[in-house]
């Protein structure tokens, strides 16, 4: 009986310990499992709340060829609630990137692109030789700021005509 | 004998089933937390996908090319009280308010109605008899008339609003339209009567209204 039940009793703290470790690593898989939905979640409510489109007359884009290189000027709207961080603007025009060349200012002319504000940008290319009416591919990705330890993205694209 | 061995048999039995039932609950929880969260996401996904996108109409939209756009005092006169200004040359229909100082001297101008002039109007009190009569100087300049209307559910803030002509000069609706209100909406269904001293020096032939993401356009009459 004594033998039988040590025995018993050896396979039960062994259960235990076995058990017990099982649940630790579940719990410490579960811990890591949680923490990256939780970043997953978060970015996607940070990319749900950036949201940029274009502001004006998609007819009437004002293009300068006065000047050397030429000069395409329109409008951004902040439309999520996020504010928006010009700095990462990114413009793509007819497929060729000109992020390089980029100016921008906010409209009216103080304060963080919120949503009662407009950005202004004006893009400039070399390789430019638009004439009027000319329709060109607009293209534009910009980031929020960080906001709760994350930035959303969001991109537009639009079909526009050029007003020289 | 037999007694003692069923009785650490039952207690293993029972020990063992306790510690499979707490492992199964921890799984459940986890397995129950996995889904809230996704569910939570996939919720937030689905409000923003939801969002009413404004919708709106552009009723009609008018150009007057010689609008009074601003009225400047050249000589404040004497011995006036607070009252209105009218155009003393042809009928374009300008309007327009004033204060005096202490000495009757007109201090400040108001214009209420723009009116439409081909050459500039000599602008004149109305209807006062001044120890020294006031002279004004006027501009004339683009004024833009719009009617809109909020056809769709989406209950916009004005500041959220921009009026552009030809493409250019935005101007934030919240700030060219007087409700009397400090952060006044287009409700659905409602009209706003836009007027606006567009500041381009050329005429214009269109105007366009951005309202968070949606654009409308109107070539002006």
């Amino acid at each position: 009986m004594a033998d039988g039940g040590a025995s018993t009793f050896i396979l039960l703290v062994t259960a235990l310990l076995v058990s017990g470790s099982v649940s630790a690593i579940l719990i410490n898989q579960w811990g890591d499992m949680s923490s990256a939905l939780e970043e997953n979640r978060k970015g996607k409510e940070a990319d749900s709340k950036t949201s940029v489109s274009f502001a004006g007359d998609a007819m009437e884009v004002e293009y300068d060829d006065s000047v050397t290189p030429n000069v395409m000027t329109f409008y951004l709207q902040n439309t999520g609630q996020y504010v928006l961080d010009k700095e990462t603007l990114v413009v793509i025009v007819d497929g060729a990137s000109v992020t390089a060349s980029i100016s921008s200012q906010i409209v009216p002319a103080s304060g963080d692109w919120s949503e009662v504000n407009l950005l202004k940008v004006m893009v400039d290319s070399n390789s430019w030789a638009y004439l009027d009416d000319d329709g060109v591919s607009l293209s534009v990705v910009v980031s929020s700021d960080v906001t709760s330890g994350y930035r959303g993205t969001d991109s537009m694209n639009i079909e526009v005509r050029l007003d020289v | 004998m037999d007694y003692e061995v069923n009785c650490e048999m039952g207690a293993s039995v029972g020990i063992g089933g306790l510690i499979i039932g707490m492992t199964m609950m921890v799984v459940f929880s986890m397995v129950v937390a996995s889904i809230d969260a996704k569910v939570d996401t996939s919720l937030q996904s689905i409000d923003s996908a939801n969002e009413a996108l404004p919708m709106f109409t552009i009723d009609d939209a008018t150009l007057w090319e010689g609008a009074v756009v601003d009225v400047q005092i050249n000589g404040g006169g004497s011995g006036y009280t607070n009252g209105n200004l009218v155009s003393s040359t042809g009928n374009g229909g300008f309007t327009g308010t004033f204060t005096v100082d202490g000495s009757g001297a007109i201090i400040s101008v108001a214009i209420t109605s723009h009116g439409n002039y081909s050459s500039a109007p000599t602008i004149v009190v109305q209807a006062q008899t001044p120890l020294t009569t006031a002279t004004f100087t006027t501009t004339l300049g683009n004024f833009i008339h719009a009617n809109i209307t909020n056809t769709g559910s989406y209950i916009t803030p004005l500041r959220e609003m921009w009026i552009f002509s030809d493409g250019a000069n935005p101007t934030n609706i919240g700030s060219i339209y007087t409700s009397g209100n400090a952060n006044p909406h287009w409700y659905s269904g409602e009209t706003l009567h836009i007027q606006w001293a567009e500041s381009a020096s050329l005429a214009v032939s269109r105007i366009a209204i951005s309202v968070k993401g949606v654009s409308m356009a109107s070539t002006l009459a």
